[in-house]
């Protein structure tokens, strides 16, 4: 896997989890660990709610729309913060790109 | 037949377990006996330095000293080797065959020492030589009734994390006992070797679980650290829960990885976790236990030992 770059993700993108990682609640959000790479990443709850909807792979797009939803936003007003949120999870391979 | 509470367990045992504290008889939750161990598990898949677990099978061999297969978190079988010191063999037992038992039962078991707090447990963790024994033995001198020292189980069978009374008696190091004027306290060295005694602390609270009020990452004032209390981001505290786990190593190769994950966030979500960060002397120990109080009362937890002692 490359490196991950914000721009080369688009809304037909498939992200997917990899790797070890597992999670949990934290009430304001959720930590995630990997054991083989003995990694911690601490997400907001939207992170954490995101994490979540990616149990099952989804496109970028599908996963804005969704989003949007849930906040009442518009997928526009979410991409940019989800694309750079998706970037950083992919480049410490917790997520993989298709 | 004797009988002690150790975290919160009624253990029988047939061994005298010296540094616990005895409890009257009862059916006990927990057997120790002596009995045959066999020297491997078959089929065993799992294989670390001194150990091997199979299902809810963990059997640990400490060369010259014993072999123990702790079971199901319900018992614990100790083999003495030839010419073992009966009182090394329990070194072990209090402290990793109990440790795993606690795990087996779904525990979360931190390296950590406990006071009571009102009706409430504050936690003190960090590696070996952070101070641990040293804050909880002052705290008790100052009135807050000790609950655990050295390790601390931690269930969430309620839904909240409770802790568990230990029942063992404070370790410190020499230095430190010194320093707190309880050496006329001082019992047996625990082991020849190690310079450790086992002071039985002033007042217990051998017979109440305590809901977690805080957890403290005990650290010492570097450059990197300023001296203080602060409450950890979700990663760190997650980390740092995980790095003071007692017996680490064990933890994530019995298939609890997840399982500890999920206990460290419900400890931030249901109390809180926070770096606490101490002077290097051991004489500002009341400054440190100021800053304590402090929190205690921000945190909506009032100090119960509002009682001054003047030394």
């Amino acid at each position: 896997m490359g490196r991950a770059r914000a721009n080369d993700i688009r809304a037909e993108t498939t992200i997917s989890r990899t790797g070890d990682w597992l999670s949990a609640d934290t009430g304001d959000g959720a930590v995630m660990m990997s054991p083989s790479a003995a990694q911690y990443i601490g997400l907001s709850s939207t992170g954490g709610r995101i994490w979540e909807l990616l149990a099952r792979p989804r496109t970028f797009g599908d996963l804005c729309a969704a989003l949007a939803d849930e906040y009442e936003i518009t997928a526009a007003d979410a991409e940019p913060d989800v694309r750079q949120f998706i970037a950083s999870l992919a480049e410490r391979g917790a997520l993989a790109l298709a | 037949m004797r009988h002690y509470r150790i975290g919160g367990l009624l253990v029988e045992s047939d061994l005298a377990l010296q540094g616990a504290i005895p409890a009257p008889p009862g059916p006990g939750d927990v057997a120790v006996r002596l009995s045959d161990v066999p020297r491997a598990l078959e089929g065993a898949p799992v294989v670390g330095p001194q150990w091997m677990a199979l299902g809810d099978r963990f059997l640990l061999s400490v060369p010259t000293v014993a072999r123990y297969l702790v079971s199901g978190g319900r018992e614990i079988a100790i083999e003495l080797e030839p010419g073992a010191e009966p009182g090394d063999a329990v070194v072990f037992l209090l402290g990793t065959a109990f440790g795993v038992l606690q795990l087996q039962r779904g525990r979360m078991v931190l390296h950590a020492s406990a006071v009571a707090v009102g009706a409430k447990a504050a936690l003190f963790s960090g590696p070996s030589g952070a101070g641990k024994s040293t804050l909880a033995a002052a705290l008790n001198r100052r009135g807050y009734p000790c609950v655990s020292d050295d390790v601390c189980g931690i269930d969430f069978s309620s839904g909240a994390p409770v802790v568990l009374p230990d029942g063992r008696m404070l370790k410190l190091w020499a230095d430190a006992v010194s320093h707190l004027e309880m050496g006329e306290r001082q019992g047996p060295a625990i082991r020849r070797q190690l310079d450790k005694y086992y002071i039985e602390p002033e007042s217990t609270a051998v017979d109440r679980d305590l809901p977690v009020g805080a957890v403290y990452m005990l650290r010492v004032e570097s450059s990197a650290h300023e001296a203080g209390i602060r409450r950890l981001g979700n990663a760190d505290a997650a980390a740092l829960l995980r790095r003071n786990a007692y017996r680490s190593g064990v933890v994530g190769r019995i298939g609890l990885e997840g399982e500890y994950l999920r206990s460290s966030s419900a400890l931030q979500r249901q109390a809180g976790v926070f770096s606490l960060t101490r002077p290097f002397e051991l004489t500002a120990m009341p400054e440190v236990i100021g800053w304590l109080e402090d929190h205690w009362r921000a945190l909506g937890i009032p100090p119960a030992a509002e009682r001054v002692s003047e030394r």
